[in-house]
């Protein structure tokens, strides 16, 4: 019987602590106005730890909203948000890719939030013109970063970069061998965002553009068959770890067995942090023009969102200088929606920042200008007809024909 | 004497038996059916109906509720255009090969593991593995086996000269559809082979020893007594078979998403392409009310097959 009581008296404690225990917890909990922020950037390695602290920052500085970090990866980053906003759901907070923020903007699924976004409040970056779609802005820079070649002059015959496209396809043959890569890109259907950046890359270098900014499209004009033929001429080039992913060949750089590849000042800061000690230079991208890609990620308001001033709490959070500061210092050689300008110690440690931070001047969004929309279909049925070129043997020419017709067609309905 | 139109009015005993039986009964086999046949209604009727109408409608993905009636448009899209028309021929060689060499395997594996002999259960539990381990980890275990830098497979095949350059089979389009095909079957013989040796085991032994005291070999056991035994069995195996390759996606699309260019695009991945690269659900819907036709039209076929095997048994 006492032994009964015992443990009655347990059990009666333990309940009583649960019950009266928990109730603070569960209320404190549910007080904060808790909202969510998807992002590709928060499943990288080194990056995204160092962010969802940065967002902490915000979380202990609110009494009352709480800002969660959702990482999806990048290759389905867009369709996860866009199945979710179709269906009335879907993160408050979004990091999108310019290439979505067109169509999601065309389909009413971001807010608008020129109410809460003054001009005149910040002083914001060169690239912060492509935010605003008919007039109203609809996001915030949350990163732009630009493009440059990357290059480990152990690994490079007489350590110096490639100063034009011959001396590239070169370097790359003759760094190639002994378990070593010249050079890495994306040329798969399975890392289509990511293959469509590079791409862009080699097709501007080349002076081609998808348009003509009138509301032509110029995929088939000779520049564009120039740059097409030049990602055909590398893969051709038995340089290139055929198949890699970005991620594998990435890994690859750090661990010195690629020597070149062109890619965002993001990624440069991936490396350096990854491993410090690695010999990581920069030079602007061999190519006859400086014109390379520009990512420019936006957070937008999902328009699904119950929390619209919450959300809007944090962007302003955001774009206050010192948070601006440290989120640019998380982000490698990469800026973000206002100007902060670089310190000397910065300069001196990180010589490769001047690179990107020069290559701005540089620098075109990877759409189809005039079909900003449009452009992640268009670039699906571009991308189809590169990989005939690169891997059914198509003419570079006839390939961009067909991709001229077909976008007219399929995408445009012409 | 009764008249015949007399006896034909007045009711049977056993006929008034089964109308009172049946009185008896009433609603209840109406009431055990009836949450399958809701289930069925909501999860599959509903939706069914919804693709349908889907296919007749210009709809993105990103605004679902803004649907723009295109009448036939989305299917005379289809029709004809040379890409589809390589999405139905690819889908055509994957069921089949699927078909041909898991059913094929199976019956071989099968016929050996209903052989006596040392370590038979060992074997038995063994071969069923392949079946049992998740297609999401097949596909992705298979897909580091062909990786080009570093995959088993692919530095096999390069060790007997099966691989040129350095793509590797996933990323070369020849070679893709056949690597594809290569995991599937290894995954889903399995499943034929524990299907058949079960049918194979209802295959009475005295018939068998009795063709076998009559002079026949072993060819004629098989096709004599084994074959009729378990034929059905196959047949059906084959069907599911067919409908499961028909719809599969798992495999296909964490190994090539289709590519490379389009070599693996099969029905299921056309669909998704449709509706999540290009964010036309219209136009998936279409594909999608293709792919149903398709299964339909096989299961008829299958079924009256059955029935015609069925008719010619009774003859006999």
């Amino acid at each position: 019987m006492k032994k009964l009581s015992s443990l009655s008296a347990s059990v009666v404690t333990l309940a009583g602590a649960l019950v009266f225990g928990a109730t603070p917890m569960v209320a404190s909990a549910q007080s904060k106005e808790a909202l969510t922020f998807a992002g590709a950037t928060f499943a990288e390695s080194g990056r995204g730890e160092k962010l969802k602290a940065w967002i902490e920052k915000f979380n202990k500085s609110q009494g009352a909203i709480e800002v969660q970090p959702v990482a999806l990866p990048f290759s389905t980053l867009a369709k996860t948000v866009f199945t979710q906003m179709g269906g009335g759901a879907g993160p408050d907070l979004i990091r999108f890719d310019l290439i979505d923020y067109y169509a999601a903007v065309q389909a009413q699924r971001i807010l608008a939030i020129d109410d809460a976004i003054k001009e005149t409040d910040y002083k914001f970056s060169g690239p912060n013109k492509y935010m605003k779609v008919d007039g109203k802005r609809y996001g915030v820079p949350f990163e732009i970063s630009n493009y440059a070649l990357l290059y480990n002059p152990q690994l490079l015959k007489g350590g110096k970069p490639p100063a034009n496209f011959d001396e590239f396809l070169a370097s790359a043959k003759a760094s190639s061998g002994n378990g070593v890569f010249g050079y890495a890109y994306r040329a798969t259907m399975a890392e289509s965002a990511g293959f469509w950046q590079d791409l862009c890359n080699f097709v501007y270098g080349f002076d081609g553009r998808w348009s003509d900014g009138k509301g032509n499209l110029t995929i088939n004009s000779p520049k564009v068959v120039e740059g097409v033929t030049a990602y055909k001429k590398m893969y051709d080039a038995s340089a290139t770890p055929k198949g890699a992913d970005a991620a594998t060949y990435r890994r690859m750089f750090w661990e010195r067995k690629l020597a070149m590849e062109i890619d965002n000042g993001g990624v440069a800061g991936i490396f350096n942090q990854q491993a410090p000690d690695l010999p990581l230079a920069a030079a602007p991208s061999p190519f006859p023009t400086r014109a390379q890609g520009l990512i420019l990620a936006p957070i937008t308001v999902n328009a699904n969102t119950k929390h619209k001033a919450a959300a809007l709490t944090f962007v302003n959070w955001m774009l206050q200088p010192e948070n601006q500061r440290e989120l640019q210092s998380i982000l490698g050689a990469a800026s973000v929606a206002t100007v902060v300008e670089r310190t000397p110690e910065e300069l001196r440690q990180k010589p490769w920042f001047k690179v990107y931070d020069e290559q701005s001047l540089h620098s075109v969004p990877q759409l189809v200008q005039g079909f900003e929309a449009k452009t992640p279909e268009i670039q699906q049925v571009v991308l189809e007809q590169v990989l005939q070129v690169l891997q059914g043997g198509a003419e570079p020419q006839k390939a961009m024909d067909e991709a001229q017709r077909l976008v007219t067609a399929r995408v445009l309905r012409k | 004497m009764t008249s015949p139109s007399l006896t034909a009015k007045v009711p049977s005993r056993e006929m008034r038996q089964a109308k009172a039986k049946a009185a008896r009964v009433g609603w209840t086999p109406y009431l055990f059916a009836a949450p399958v046949v809701l289930y069925l209604l909501v999860f599959q009727g509903y939706p069914l109906l919804q693709e349908l109408y889907l296919s007749f409608t210009s709809t993105s993905l990103l605004s679902p509720g803004k649907q723009v009636s295109i009448g036939m448009r989305n299917y005379t899209d289809l029709v004809g255009a040379a890409e589809f028309n390589r999405v139905l021929w690819t889908t055509f060689i994957y069921t089949l090969a699927c078909v041909v060499f898991s059913v094929g395997l199976g019956l071989g594996t099968a016929l050996l593991l209903n052989a006596p002999f040392r370590g038979r259960g060992v074997a038995r539990s063994l071969i069923t593995i392949p079946w049992a381990a998740p297609p999401v980890a097949v596909a992705l275990i298979f897909v580091w086996m062909f990786n080009a830098q570093y995959g088993v497979l692919q530095q096999a095949f390069q060790w007997v000269g099966l691989s040129e350059g350095m793509e590797g089979w996933l990323n070369n389009p020849s070679r893709a559809l056949p690597a594809v095909l290569l995991t599937t079957v290894w995954q889903i013989f399995p499943f034929a082979s524990v299907v058949i040796l079960s049918s194979l085991q209802g295959v009475s032994s005295e018939l068998r020893e009795a063709a076998v005291i009559d002079g026949a070999d072993r060819l004629s056991v098989f096709g004599a007594v084994v074959w009729p035994a378990i034929r059905p069995t196959v047949m059906l195996l084959t069907m599911f078979i067919t409908i499961w390759s028909l719809r599969r996606f798992d495999l296909i699309w964490l190994m090539t998403q289709g590519g490379p260019i389009g070599r693996t695009n099969t029905l299921v991945i056309e669909l998704y392409r449709r509706a999540f690269t290009f964010r036309e659900l219209g136009e998936a819907a279409a594909v999608g009310m293709v792919g149903l036709s398709v299964a339909l039209l096989i299961t008829v076929v299958y079924f009256r097959l059955s029935l015609r095997a069925e008719r010619a048994a009774g003859q006999r």
